[in-house]
């Protein structure tokens, strides 16, 4: 089992090397080769790694248990965001801990950046890539590792019924990570396109649609473009990255069966229920921005609905004058970012379904207050959820408010007051990073304690293992310490 | 719904305050103070039950579930309202800002919109206490063993108000429970204040503060609540009896009856004060390093302070807004914690996170061993299904309570952070808060304090009872 997923990972690790050369080529076009050492020397440590691990993975077998799949998505995470810091280390713009810190915020779609300003066009395009590169990471572990590891925590009852169960195979995630990528592929050539052709040079564009589409949300353009059809495009492109259940997409066999399943999904409560929060959020921020005066109504509009779709697909991207909003504004899309977006999205946080799942469940349990012998059973888009489902769910609300409460309580040992606390820890937690630059500027990040910026990233990958993954590792490793069989 | 029997018993409920309200009336008389005002809310109160019992009907019948659990709810409103009437005839306050010290007194929170006490008269600060007092242990419970109703109902009334995930009763009858709680309770009170009176406290300060601490309310006869008394004696004392009132009752019961083995393999209590002793130590450390102050006196603030709000008690030694970003926090934890199920304290309850924890080591397990059979017990006790999530559903339903409560005062214009502390103090009756409240909650604009008024009786009624009343169904006539 170790072999197949040093196998994986090595596989993995070729990858994000090979992504290395799209920077290595625009610093040589574009930059005269500024950084080509940092690049050359990433894409060899990054070849020697592969081969180290696909040497040791010969003999593999064809399967990964629970605990291996739990392993192996951790690693994954970990694997992807050591070759990316690579070229942050060896240009000598940041140190071990903050080059650590950049790669995983940019892996996990987290989006938290400690760079400092003015760097090097092509180190910020391997940022930008370090989040597409995540986001299709996400996507391969959600099709095939996420369902098995973790039944989803409570969401599998909406799954197709193929991800709901069956064992971890070399053989299905070859399949799927084909049409994983082929999928996430087109959507970022789609929205590239878009963006250029609504006014961005074509390094922006692709630097915004790839933080768009992963929801890492971590660009900000120096250039002037046209507001209103770029804004549009990115109001477009987030709530595609927050919305679109790509877990029942990719079961389609044809083109009719693929429109029959966006049409149930868009009919699903949970999307439903996404667009209204987006609307009635939108109109609220719009109109109260609108009356601050920072902007005028056109723009206090696309900028209120922009937000809004950023912050509830967790991509968040900030305005300029983002620190100078009112609060009331933060703690709204401080509440979007815990919710999340829509399942089998690239959105973080906790999932709308959940959501939706535990007020039914919590409204059920009101009715039995007055019915002790009533059964609580409730349905969501007409099928009953699964009291296992109904548990999970609550164990995970229970689990991630616990990790959010004391994660609060490490970062405050940094010295910043709790609310700066609180955005830091639900920005790492729920891949929302901007969040942190609502009441700190980005200089306050950057001076972050070292130990503190570590325990970022941990949150980081803990949010994208869904948590459980870490628990599973922990429990397993004591029980294989004490040897008792997994 | 048999609204006549509903009547009968408000009407009997309310005479039993008027009667509290006299012991406030012959303290004024006795002090020389103005009387008038407790005098004509005793008259408002005999009124009142007059009409009630009279348009009532009392029954041999056994009370519905629906009936007692619309007693309880509706008890509450009407004891915090009737807490608040000698504040709006006695002193110049507005009627709101009557309603919230009303409130916050029934329901043990604690928070006062009273910005200096030396302009309140003595009998008032009595009364303060006597709320606390009458609601610490449950005006429920007190009703149920000072005034015994006919039929067999009264075990409705007694779960609603049961704090806890479970409805323990420690004697056979539920009258003979509600004795027995009542007789701890008035002993340890008495203990109490005799134990301040020894540590050199003047009376008045001790029997106010002695109701107060028993009962985990938190209003003191000094506007700088406990610091104000000076003494390291009397901080002590009140330490150990908070801790005591946030322990269980029945549980204490159990030692009296069975020994102290009873009180050493009890999960909750255990967990209890090793969280006490924990974050006691965590608070001291943290003060020390951050704030330069010296290790005694880090130790005493952290120690008095732990104690306060893990019982959800509210007295202060210290101002710990001023405190390090860490502290606050752990300060924040223990409003949320609470002391024990069955006790006088608010917050969610150590039994309820014990659960909690329990169900994700059962998940962990159920996924590592998918075809094993594991169950959540409490204290060699297995609990079902239905009660464990039950308690995720509370944690659920409580979190989501106490953001809505500071969403709605963000939206009115309190500051973010300081919105949701007071959100979470109020859920878990704690009283005490964060920037805007940490002196006094008066400065909160009023639909801010109307709304903590709502959800500290929502609190304190652990959400579930008084949340089933809201629904339409509820009131319908006809048999569930």
């Amino acid at each position: 089992m170790k072999e197949l997923i040093n196998y994986m990972l090595a596989k993995i690790v070729f990858f994000t090397t090979a992504m290395l050369i799209i920077p290595l080529s625009y610093t040589m076009l574009e930059e005269q080769g500024y950084m080509l050492d940092a690049y050359a020397w990433s894409i060899l440590i990054g070849c020697l790694s592969g081969a180290l691990l696909m040497g040791i993975s010969e003999n593999r077998g064809k399967e990964i248990s629970i605990v291996g799949g739990a392993v192996f998505l951790v690693e994954s995470w970990l694997a992807i965001a050591f070759i990316s810091s690579l070229p942050y280390l060896f240009s000598g713009v940041l140190n071990l801990p903050d080059a650590i810190m950049e790669s995983i915020s940019g892996v996990t779609t987290t989006g938290l950046t400690n760079l400092p300003p003015a760097q090097s066009a092509s180190l910020i395009l391997w940022r930008s890539i370090t989040q597409w590169i995540g986001g299709l990471n996400l996507l391969l572990m959600l099709t095939n590792i996420i369902p098995s590891v973790t039944k989803g925590f409570g969401i599998n009852f909406v799954m197709p019924t193929i991800l709901r169960c069956g064992l971890i195979t070399e053989s299905r995630i070859n399949q799927t990570a084909i049409k994983v990528m082929v999928s996430y592929l087109f959507f970022t050539l789609m929205g590239g396109i878009f963006f250029w052709l609504g006014g961005l040079s074509p390094y922006d564009a692709a630097n915004y649609v790839m933080v768009i589409i992963s929801t890492g949300g971590c660009f900000e353009s120096t250039s002037e473009f046209s507001m209103n059809i770029v804004l549009f495009f990115f109001i477009l492109f987030g709530l595609i990255a927050s919305c679109c259940n790509i877990l029942i997409y990719l079961q389609s066999r044809s083109i009719y069966h693929l429109k029959s399943n966006i049409i149930n999904t868009i009919k699903s409560s949970e999307i439903k229920l996404f667009l209204l929060i987006i609307l009635i959020i939108g109109m609220i921020v719009s109109m109260h921005l609108s009356k601050t005066g920072l902007y005028d109504t056109d723009e206090a509009m696309l900028n209120g609905f922009l937000y809004t779709v950023s912050f509830a697909g967790t991509t968040g991207l900030l305005a300029e004058k983002m620190l100078y909003w009112p609060d009331f504004e933060k703690m709204l899309f401080t509440f979007l970012a815990i919710t999340g977006g829509c399942l089998g999205s690239m959105a973080g946080g906790f999932k709308l379904m959940r959501v939706i799942v535990l007020v039914k469940t919590s409204w059920a349990e009101l009715k039995r207050t007055t019915h002790p012998k009533m059964v609580v059973n409730i349905t969501v888009d007409h099928g009953a959820v699964p009291q296992k489902a109904i548990s999970l769910i609550l164990s995970y609300f229970f689990l991630y408010t616990v990790i959010l409460f004391f994660s609060m309580m490490i970062i405050s040992l940094s010295g910043y007051d709790m609310l700066q606390c609180l955005d830091i820890a639900i920005g790492s937690l729920t891949s929302t990073g901007q969040l942190a630059y609502f009441h700190m500027t980005p200089n306050d990040i950057i001076s972050l304690p070292e130990y503190i910026k570590l325990y970022c990233c941990f949150l980081m990958v803990l949010g994208k293992a869904e948590i459980i993954a870490f628990l599973l590792i922990i429990q397993g490793g004591l029980q294989d310490i004490y040897r008792v069989n997994w | 719904m048999n609204i006549k029997v509903i009547y009968h018993v408000m009407g009997r409920l309310i005479y039993a305050l008027a009667i509290s309200l006299m012991v406030p009336m012959l303290a004024a008389l006795l002090w020389d103070e103005p009387w008038h005002a407790f005098a004509m809310s005793v008259a408002i109160c005999f009124v009142i039950g007059a009409l009630l019992t009279k348009a009532g009907k009392a029954t041999n019948d056994k009370l519905s579930l629906r009936e007692g659990v619309a007693i309880t709810g509706l008890s509450w409103f009407v004891a915090s309202s009737i807490a608040a009437v000698p504040y709006y005839l006695g002193t110049d306050m507005g009627i709101i800002d009557c309603m919230f010290e009303g409130v916050s007194g029934i329901t043990g929170t604690g928070a006062s919109v009273i910005k200096d006490l030396n302009l309140v008269s003595s009998s008032i600060l009595l009364w303060r206490s006597i709320s606390h007092w009458l609601g610490g242990l449950g005006i429920v419970v007190i009703f149920i063993a000072l005034f015994p109703q006919p039929g067999s109902g009264t075990m409705h009334m007694f779960y609603a108000e049961t704090t806890g995930p479970t409805s323990d009763r420690v004697m056979p009858r539920i009258k003979s429970t509600a004795d027995a709680l009542l007789i701890l309770y008035i002993a340890l009170t008495l203990l109490l204040i005799a134990i301040l009176i020894l540590c050199g406290i003047p009376i008045e300060d001790a029997v106010n503060n002695g109701m107060s601490a028993i009962s985990t309310g938190g209003f003191s006869s000094r506007n700088g609540s406990i610091g104000e008394l000076n003494s390291l004696s009397a901080e002590i004392a009140i330490i150990i009896f908070m801790l005591i009132g946030g322990g269980n009752f029945g549980l204490y019961f159990m030692v009296w009856r069975k020994g102290f083995s009873s009180l050493l393999k009890n999960t909750e209590f255990k967990v209890y004060i090793i969280l006490a002793v924990v974050i006691c130590m965590l608070i001291t450390i943290n003060l020390t390093l951050a704030q330069g102050y010296s290790p005694n006196s880090s130790l005493r603030m952290a120690a008095f302070q732990t104690a306060s709000v893990l019982t959800t008690t509210g007295f202060t030694t210290a101002d710990f807004d001023t405190w390090p970003t860490f502290s606050k926090l752990c300060i924040l934890l223990l409003m949320f914690t609470g002391g024990c199920a069955g006790s006088t304290s608010g917050g969610i309850k150590i039994s309820r996170f014990i659960m909690l924890f329990k169900m994700i080591y059962a998940v962990i397990e159920q996924k590592l061993h998918p075809r094993s059979i594991i169950h959540v017990k409490m204290d060699g006790r297995e609990q079902s299904e239905t009660v464990v999530l039950r308690v995720a559903r509370f944690f659920f339903l409580y979190i989501m309570l106490a953001l809505i409560i500071g969403t709605i005062l963000a939206v009115d214009g309190v500051p973010v952070m300081d919105a949701i502390g007071i959100g979470i103090s109020t859920m878990g009756n704690a009283g005490v808060g964060f920037g805007i409240a940490s002196s006094s909650f008066g400065t909160l604009p009023d639909i801010s304090k109307l709304t903590c008024c709502l959800f500290m009786i929502v609190g304190r009624l652990e959400i579930f009872t008084l949340l089933a009343m809201l629904q339409p169904q509820f009131w319908r006539s006809g048999n569930w």
